[in-house]
């Protein structure tokens, strides 16, 4: 049994964003259920005992807690790479140089565009303009930084000047991620799905900056997979690299598995870290081969891909065992090409192309459903659909 | 990059050794890992201090009297691959 690398810690679902691609499961984990300071702690110890080298804090907004010091400690004592991926918001400048005493290796700060009308109508709050001033003091100081910039239908056709400006906020690394349909983001694809004219353009966009700031900043790209033919590796195998562990302390395989019915993932709370690992029915569930269907039985590339990802087989095909539709191969390929079809219509994000789309935004104890009726009341009109932008 | 002999090395920012008892050294940074075999723990733990790359050879060589002139060469191969994965920063 191999150990994973890596361990996401999603401290908390508590957010002051409610961003419309958020990867965080429909039925939020609420205060209430969150781990303690010192099961964290515990995990921290268990994990790194377990093989794990890079602990990454997540959320929800990790700086939501008041004890992510003491967690950020208690994993750099256990030996781990301590990695924040955060919004900004509930950062100031004494909380960064508590958290860089503290031993933390690594902040990644996502940004939802460059422009903050944009930017604050994805987040579904004001938070562009504070995010600058995080970006600031990251820079002043002396750790690594990363800007996360998740990319879409409705800001696509800006890519490269987003590029610049990512840049300019002067972090060693970019990380461009298309939109990936799981959560909070699956309820909102028909307004975030790109069209395939903007994929391949952006692929271009992208190459040429990678040359061109190659002295100043690596980018990486996370590529859309509806548009692809071949899976993407998901997670590097299902429980084969890293452990996800969510607010609760329930352990996952990956973000998104807790949809995936007839599985019990078991808790750190309940069981030790390394029998959930090893031993647990979830962890194994999807190992080795024996679980998957033609055509990825016999395929050559299933030690390659494994098939791809389990959650968005599911989600898709109605069974987690199938091939993921993304590949060309499988029987239920077609489903995901005429959805990238059927839904990349629609204007991009901005004042001068008018209305905006009807977003779902996350928010605790409601479903989707619910969020939707309870939009703020607006005067009912009927306006014909822009010809050009209908598909 | 160019190594003159007083070019001064230090570890790029997020970038840390890892020395355990019974395990490979390794170095963490943001989103990988690095697995450092032969003298290369050595070295890395040496930039983490602050040297020039002369004070580095220097040192190497106390410490390796049997590796003679090729610690040299091999040392600034090694140097340039790291400096090539953003791993190490040269200035001077």
């Amino acid at each position: 049994m191999k150990s994973p690398l890596s361990i996401i810690c999603e401290l908390t679902h508590r957010c002051p964003l409610r961003c419309v691609y958020c990867s965080n499961p429909l039925e939020l984990a609420a205060r209430a259920q969150e781990m303690t300071t010192a099961e964290w702690a515990s995990v921290m110890e268990q994990a790194a005992g377990l093989g794990v080298l890079h602990a990454h804090f997540t959320g929800g907004e990790p700086l939501a807690r008041t004890d992510l010091n003491a967690i950020v400690a208690a994993a750099r004592r256990s030996g781990l790479y301590t990695n924040l991926i955060t919004s900004g918001l509930g950062m100031s400048e004494a909380r960064l140089d508590n958290l860089l005493e503290a031993g933390l290796d690594h902040v990644q700060l996502s940004f939802q565009g460059r422009q903050e009308l944009q930017a604050d109508e994805i987040a579904g709050t004001r938070a562009h303009a504070y995010k600058l001033k995080v970006a600031e003091w990251i820079r002043a100081r002396r750790v690594a930084f990363t800007v996360n910039l998740v990319v879409h239908r409705r800001n696509l056709d800006e890519l490269a000047e987003m590029i610049d400006f990512c840049a300019s906020l002067g972090p060693q690394r970019l990380e461009i991620a298309n939109v990936q349909y799981y959560g909070w983001a699956l309820e909102n694809r028909t307004s975030l799905m790109p069209t395939r004219a903007q994929m391949e353009r952006s692929v271009e966009i992208v190459e040429a900056a990678k040359r061109s700031l190659a002295e100043q900043l690596r980018i990486d790209f996370v590529l859309p997979d509806y548009y692809g033919s071949q899976p993407k590796a998901c997670m590097g195998g299902w429980a084969s690299q890293t452990l996800i562990i969510d607010p609760a302390g329930r352990a996952l395989p990956c973000h998104a598995a807790g949809v995936l019915p007839g599985l019990t993932f078991d808790s750190v709370r309940e069981k030790p870290l390394r029998w959930i690992w090893t031993d647990s029915p979830a962890m194994n569930k999807f190992r080795g081969d024996e679980w998957m269907a033609e055509p990825c039985r016999s395929c050559e590339r299933k030690t390659v891909d494994f098939g791809g990802c389990r959650c968005q087989a599911y989600l898709l095909t109605g069974n987690a065992s199938n091939a993921d539709p993304v590949c060309a191969l499988s029987p239920h390929h077609q489903l995901v090409t005429s959805i990238a079809a059927a839904e990349a219509c629609g204007p991009p994000l901005g004042e001068a192309q008018g209305k905006s789309a009807e977003w779902v935004y996350r928010i605790f104890n409601a479903s989707p459903a619910a969020e939707k009726a309870a939009a703020p009341y607006t005067k009912p009109s009927a306006v014909e659909a822009c010809p050009s932008h209908s598909g | 990059m160019t190594l003159v002999p007083e070019a001064k090395l230090t570890l790029a920012v997020g970038c840390r050794l890892r020395e355990v008892e019974g395990q490979p050294p390794m170095l963490l940074m943001p989103e990988a890992v690095v697995r450092l075999h032969g003298a290369g723990a050595e070295i890395v733990r040496r930039i983490g201090n602050g040297r020039t790359f002369s004070e580095l050879l220097a040192e190497l060589h106390a410490a390796f009297p049997e590796a003679g002139e090729r610690l040299d060469r091999d040392t600034e191969e090694f140097l340039r691959r790291l400096h090539e994965k953003r791993i190490i920063e040269v200035t001077g």
